[in-house]
């Protein structure tokens, strides 16, 4: 246990840069820009239909889109991530270094993986709730500008923000697995062919696209792949529209919110997906066993 | 075989494609030795190294500490320290860093031990890997693989790149410091003559075949260099010499299981250096010891 909490400490020290330095200039910017913004911006001429909304409605949607920008971020982070993290240790020949270690690289393999569905995604979400806190923080000077803005009490903030964190840590948990198989393909594909790994992963489910529309060409007649990973793209909430949950109002809400979230996911394609991605990790396991330079 | 070696290799190949680069290998070590391993480039020493560290696969059977290393190397390097490339330390940590991390993923490390061996240097906590020489470098990785208490160290071009004062500090602090009855080294490096001292043991391999494997001290009892005048050149060739030259315009001969009081009539008979042995058993005819 302790080294495995070594080697999820290594992942958080190599990748710091994308899951801790990129997100603090993100937040730093975004403050910069919205503040700016604020006080140089034109009145908008929106907002009125925001006056039927009570402060809190308003505080979760707000939430809510900050959550769905974070998520989208770690998303692609980790695209990127498992990109690298399964054949950085052929950089600088330290692979040698991580094979004089006493652990397999079946546990240094699953170090990564782990890593990509804990720590990092914990990081990205203690950036989306520390971004509620200064959206909340903001709305004071944009009320003042706009009056027609309602300010929350801090009471309804701290459920706003307690609710929306709980179901953007969700929405990130059953994201992050339902894409695993899109992640493993490209860590897979990364042990093989390192950063190359990041277009090749595209560029082969293009070519399986391809393929099957080339061979069923002129018939009309289902395409299963082109379907399936196009199902699987979607992500796991599919056609899922929060709003209408979150405008009903209430504390309860975000709540009612993650209830919709897990009765729509798709359960057997979840186990799918981490079947996948177990094998994908223990075959690139036994790939890196076997060379020096993997 | 030994009874009591902790490695032992039989009929050990290893083949990359149709190259054959070990040729069926078959050696013995006992705890406690200093092996020096040495070799042209290409013969085959650091593939014998990764299949006794279980970084390759092979044919044959290879044993170390009763272990598989193949199959078994994670358990292995419980016991087992090497360093095959002094420069394979992870860039994106500080050195404080990764003493951290290997703290906590090696059972054996001990952090004090690597300070200790860091003392001198101009290493410091804080320092980030990247921003490091490539001697600063060396300098970490040895002082790293030193501090872990191991039975057996693999030590594969260890100062490469390190200047001479470096270098025979490093070799002093491995014999005084390092080494114990229990501990067995194995190193490979081409400055043979600068470990000649403190090899127990010494086996070389040329074209995946070993050529020598023999203790340094029996080394003068089969072996005789002999440094003569032309005159007697011709009446020494008669000998059978392994090996011959000219150097200066004296003749340099090596002599393989041939009566030194024989040679010494003929002129300046010792043991030879292990670079002159290694240059002479390297360019004999037959790879086969004993087979002239």
């Amino acid at each position: 246990m302790k080294a495995m909490t070594a080697l999820l400490r290594r992942e958080f020290l190599e990748h710091r840069g994308a899951f801790l330095y990129a997100p603090a200039v993100l937040i730093a910017a975004l403050l910069v820009l919205i503040t700016a913004g604020i006080i140089f911006g034109d009145t908008p001429s929106i907002g009125a239909h925001n006056r039927d909304m009570t402060p809190l409605v308003l505080l979760q949607i707000a939430f809510g889109g900050v959550g769905a920008m974070w998520s989208a971020y770690l998303i692609v982070a980790l695209y990127f991530y498992y990109a690298d993290a399964f054949s950085a240790d052929q950089r600088n020949n330290s692979m040698l270094f991580w094979k004089s270690m006493p652990q397999s690289d079946l546990t240094i393999l699953t170090s990564k993986a782990i890593a990509g569905l804990t720590i990092l995604p914990a990081l990205i979400l203690g950036f989306a709730l520390i971004n509620m806190v200064l959206v909340y923080l903001l709305s004071f000077p944009l009320a003042a500008r706009l009056p027609f803005i309602p300010i929350a009490n801090p009471i309804d903030m701290l459920a706003a923000l307690f609710g929306m964190g709980i179901g953007v840590a969700v929405f990130l948990v059953l994201s992050v697995i339902w894409y695993a198989p899109f992640l493993a393909l490209v860590a897979g594909l990364s042990v093989l062919v390192k950063r190359w790994a990041i277009p090749a992963a595209i560029l082969l489910i293009g070519a399986v696209v391809i393929t099957e529309t080339v061979l069923t060409f002129g018939r009309t007649v289902a395409h299963p792949i082109r379907e399936y990973i196009a199902y699987r793209a979607d992500g796991f909430a599919g056609d899922i529209d929060p709003m209408p949950i979150i405008t009903k109002g209430g504390y309860m809400a975000p709540f009612d919110l993650i209830g919709t979230m897990l009765s729509n996911v798709d359960w057997l394609q979840m186990a799918l997906g981490v079947a996948i991605a177990v094998a994908v990790v223990y075959g690139s396991s036994e790939y890196r066993r076997r060379r020096l330079d993997s | 075989m030994s009874a009591d070696a902790i490695i032992t290799a039989r009929n050990l190949k290893k083949r990359f494609g149709k190259n054959e680069v070990l040729k069926g290998l078959n050696f013995a070590i006992p705890a406690g030795r200093i092996y020096g391993l040495v070799g042209h480039n290409g013969a085959g020493k650091t593939t014998t190294l990764n299949a006794l560290l279980g970084l390759t696969d092979y044919e044959g059977e290879l044993t170390v500490f009763g272990r598989n290393p193949f199959a078994e190397r994670h358990k292995l390097m419980q016991d087992v320290a090497f360093i095959s490339d002094v420069a394979s330390l992870p860039r994106f940590l500080k050195v404080r860093e990764l003493f951290d991390l290997i703290e906590d993923i090696h059972p054996h490390f001990s952090r004090d031990k690597a300070q200790v061996f860091l003392q001198g240097t101009d290493l410091k906590p804080d320092l980030k890997l990247k921003t490091l020489s490539k001697g600063m470098l060396a300098q970490l990785h040895l002082a790293v693989v030193m501090a872990i208490e191991a039975k057996l160290l693999v030590l594969d071009e260890p100062t490469l790149g390190l200047d001479i004062t470096y270098r025979k500090r490093f070799y002093r602090r491995l014999i005084e410091d390092y080494m114990t009855e229990e501990r067995t080294l194995i190193i490979t490096t081409h400055q043979v003559d600068e470990i000649a001292s403190i090899l127990t043991d010494i086996m070389f391999i040329r074209d995946g075949e070993i050529v020598l494997d023999m203790e340094t001290e029996a080394l003068g009892t089969v072996y005789t260099q002999l440094v003569c005048g032309s005159d007697k050149a011709d009446e020494a060739a008669k000998l059978g010499p392994v090996f011959s030259e000219t150097r200066f315009g004296q003749s340099v001969m090596v002599f393989e299981n041939v009566g030194r009081d024989k040679l010494a009539a003929l002129g300046e008979a010792a043991t030879p250096t292990l670079s002159d042995l290694f240059v002479a058993l390297m360019q004999r005819q037959s790879a086969i010891p004993g087979d002239k």
